[in-house]
C-alpha cells in the first residue's frame, strides 16, 4: 500500500525476522494460531511506535514486545475465565450481573492481577489476606510465620507495584 | 519515592500512624508533586479495592489460585520491571478544589495528569477548564478534542461538558471532540451517558466502540468505531483505512500551523489507506499525496495547496 510512512521499516524488520519470532512465540505458547496472532500484534505495536524508536538488536527489541504481550495475553485469559467462574456462582445465588458491571469487573481484575504478578509469592499472599480476606497484619504474621515487619514490607510492596502499574499505561 | 509512598500506605494500613507520623506524611506529601501524584495513585488502588463486591472478590480468588497452582515457565521474568518512561509524560496540574485552564497550540498533543488521578491527553488546538471539587470532576471542553483515562472514584462523577451536552463517564476511557457539527463522543472502555444540553431526557449510554453526536437537537450518528484506532492521535498517529482523501486532508490540517488549500470537488472519489505521522503533519501530508497521486505546491507563507497531479 503506498503512502503508509510508518510501515517502512517495520516491513524490512518483517520480512527478516518474522518466522523467527514465530518460532519464538510457538515455543512458548506451544499453539501455532496463538504464536501468529501474538506475531501480528508485536508488529502492530512497532508500527503504532516506530516514529520514536530506533532499533539496534531487532529480535532482542521484538522479544522484548513480544513478552509483554503474551503476558497480557495469559493475563486476560486468566480474567476471563475468573470472571466467568465468579458470574456462574452468582448466577446459582440469583442474582443478576449487568454487561456494565462484567466490563468493570474486568478491568478491575486485570490491575489487580497486573500489580500481584509482579509480586514475589509471599508478598502476593500477603497483600491477598490483608485486602481481600481481611486479616490483620499481625494474624496474617502468624499464618504465614513471619514477623510484622516483613507483613508491613509485603504491603508496602504491593503497594509500590500498584503505583509502578498505574504510571505504566 | 514510590516507595516512601507505599511505606506510607503500609504505615497507616496497620492503623498504628500516630499524630507526629500524620504530620510528618502531610509534610511529605506536599514537598512535591510528585509525592502527591504517586500517593493519589495508591489511593485511587485502595479505593478500587474497597469498591470491589462479591462478584470481584471471588474473581480475585480464582485467579490468584490458578496463578499459585500454576507453573510459570512459559514466559518466565513475570516480575518484569514495568517502570516505564512514563515520569516525562506526566504533567502535573494545581491542587485540589481549583479550577485550572489547559490548552494546545495547533499541532500540539499533551498529557494532563490531573489531581485526583485521571489522565487527560489533549488534542492539537483544544482548550479545557478543569474543576475537581469534592462531590463532583469536571472538564469544560471550549474546543478541540481530548481523551480521558478516567481515575475511579464512585462517589465523584466525571463529566466532559461542551454547549452541546455533557458526557459522564461510568466507566473509564473515552474521548470527546467538539467541532462544528456538535460534540462528538467516542468510548474505548466501559460506558459514557451522554446528555444534551437543553434536553435533559434525552440522554443515552454508549459502550465500548462506540460513537454519537450530541447536537442542539439531541443525540445523533449512532456508530461502531474501531475505538484503538480513533485514540490512536493520543500516540501520534492517524490511521485510515479507506478514507475520503478530503476527510483525511481536513484531519491532518488541523495539525498545522499554516492552513493548506485544496478543492474538494477535485478530490472527490479519491479514498487512501495508511498511517500518518500528526506530530510531522508536513511528512503525513506528502504520504497522503504519494497515496491519493496529489501534487503539493508550497506557497511563501506557508501555505500548502494540494490538487491532483
Amino acid at each position: 500500500m503506498p503512502g503508509a510512512i510508518a510501515a517502512i521499516d517495520v516491513g524490512s524488520l518483517y520480512d527478516q525476522h518474522v518466522d523467527w519470532l514465530r518460532a519464538w512465540l510457538r515455543r512458548r505458547t506451544r499453539c501455532p494460531h496463538r504464536a501468529a496472532d501474538l506475531a501480528q500484534d508485536t508488529y502492530c505495536r512497532l508500527i503504532e511506535k516506530s516514529a520514536e524508536l530506533r532499533i539496534e538488536t531487532p529480535r532482542t527489541f521484538l522479544a522484548t514486545v513480544a513478552r509483554r504481550l503474551l503476558v497480557d495475553d495469559i493475563r486476560r485469559r486468566d480474567v476471563e475465565r475468573a470472571i466467568l467462574d465468579a458470574q456462574v456462582l452468582h448466577a446459582a445465588n440469583g442474582e443478576e450481573i449487568t454487561p456494565e458491571r462484567i466490563v468493570e469487573a474486568a478491568q478491575f481484575l486485570d490491575t489487580v492481577l497486573r500489580v500481584l504478578d509482579s509480586l514475589p509469592e509471599q508478598a502476593r499472599e500477603t497483600f491477598l489476606l490483608r485486602r481481600i480476606e481481611g486479616l490483620a497484619q499481625s494474624d496474617i504474621a502468624e499464618r504465614l510465620g513471619i514477623s510484622i515487619s516483613t507483613v508491613k514490607r509485603h504491603i508496602a510492596a504491593a503497594y509500590a507495584a500498584c503505583v509502578t502499574v498505574a504510571y505504566a499505561d | 519515592m514510590i516507595e516512601t509512598a507505599a511505606n506510607w500506605a503500609a504505615r497507616f494500613d496497620s492503623e498504628e500512624a500516630s499524630d507526629a507520623d500524620r504530620a510528618e506524611f502531610v509534610a511529605w506529601q506536599s514537598a512535591h508533586p510528585s509525592h502527591r501524584a504517586a500517593w493519589n495513585a495508591i489511593r485511587a488502588f485502595d479505593s478500587s479495592l474497597d469498591a470491589a463486591g462479591d462478584l470481584e472478590h471471588a474473581a480475585l480468588r480464582r485467579a490468584a489460585q490458578a496463578r499459585l497452582t500454576r507453573r510459570r515457565t512459559a514466559t518466565g521474568g513475570f516480575a518484569a520491571a514495568l517502570l516505564v518512561a512514563g515520569w516525562s509524560m506526566l504533567h502535573f496540574a494545581g491542587s485540589a478544589d481549583e479550577t485550572a485552564r489547559y490548552q494546545t497550540a495547533r499541532g500540539q498533543v499533551k498529557t494532563v495528569s490531573l489531581e485526583d488521578g485521571s489522565d487527560l491527553v489533549m488534542d492539537t488546538d483544544a482548550a479545557v477548564t478543569v474543576a475537581l471539587t469534592r462531590s463532583e470532576r469536571i472538564v469544560d471542553l471550549a474546543r478541540g478534542q481530548v481523551f480521558v483515562h478516567v481515575a475511579k472514584a464512585p462517589d465523584r462523577p466525571f463529566v466532559i461538558r461542551t454547549a452541546d451536552g455533557t458526557a459522564t463517564a461510568l466507566g473509564t476511557a473515552y474521548s470527546v471532540r467538539r467541532d462544528s457539527a456538535g460534540t462528538r463522543v467516542m468510548v474505548t472502555e466501559s460506558h459514557v451517558r451522554i446528555c444534551p444540553a437543553d434536553l435533559p431526557n434525552a440522554c443515552r449510554t454508549l459502550g465500548p466502540g462506540e460513537q454519537a453526536r450530541i447536537t442542539s437537537s439531541g443525540v445523533v450518528g449512532f456508530g461502531r468505531i474501531d475505538a484503538a484506532r480513533a485514540s490512536l492521535w493520543t500516540s501520534g498517529w492517524l490511521e485510515v483505512d479507506d478514507r475520503p482523501v478530503v476527510e483525511v486532508l481536513s484531519e491532518i490540517a488541523r495539525y498545522r500551523k499554516h492552513p493548506i488549500r485544496f478543492d474538494p470537488g477535485q478530490l472527490l472519489g479519491r479514498n487512501v489507506t495508511g498511517s500518518y505521522p500528526l506530530s510531522d503533519p508536513d511528512r503525513a501530508l506528502s504520504g497522503v499525496a504519494d497515496a491519493a497521486d496529489l501534487a503539493i505546491a508550497r506557497q511563501s507563507d506557508g501555505t500548502l495547496v494540494i490538487g491532483p497531479r
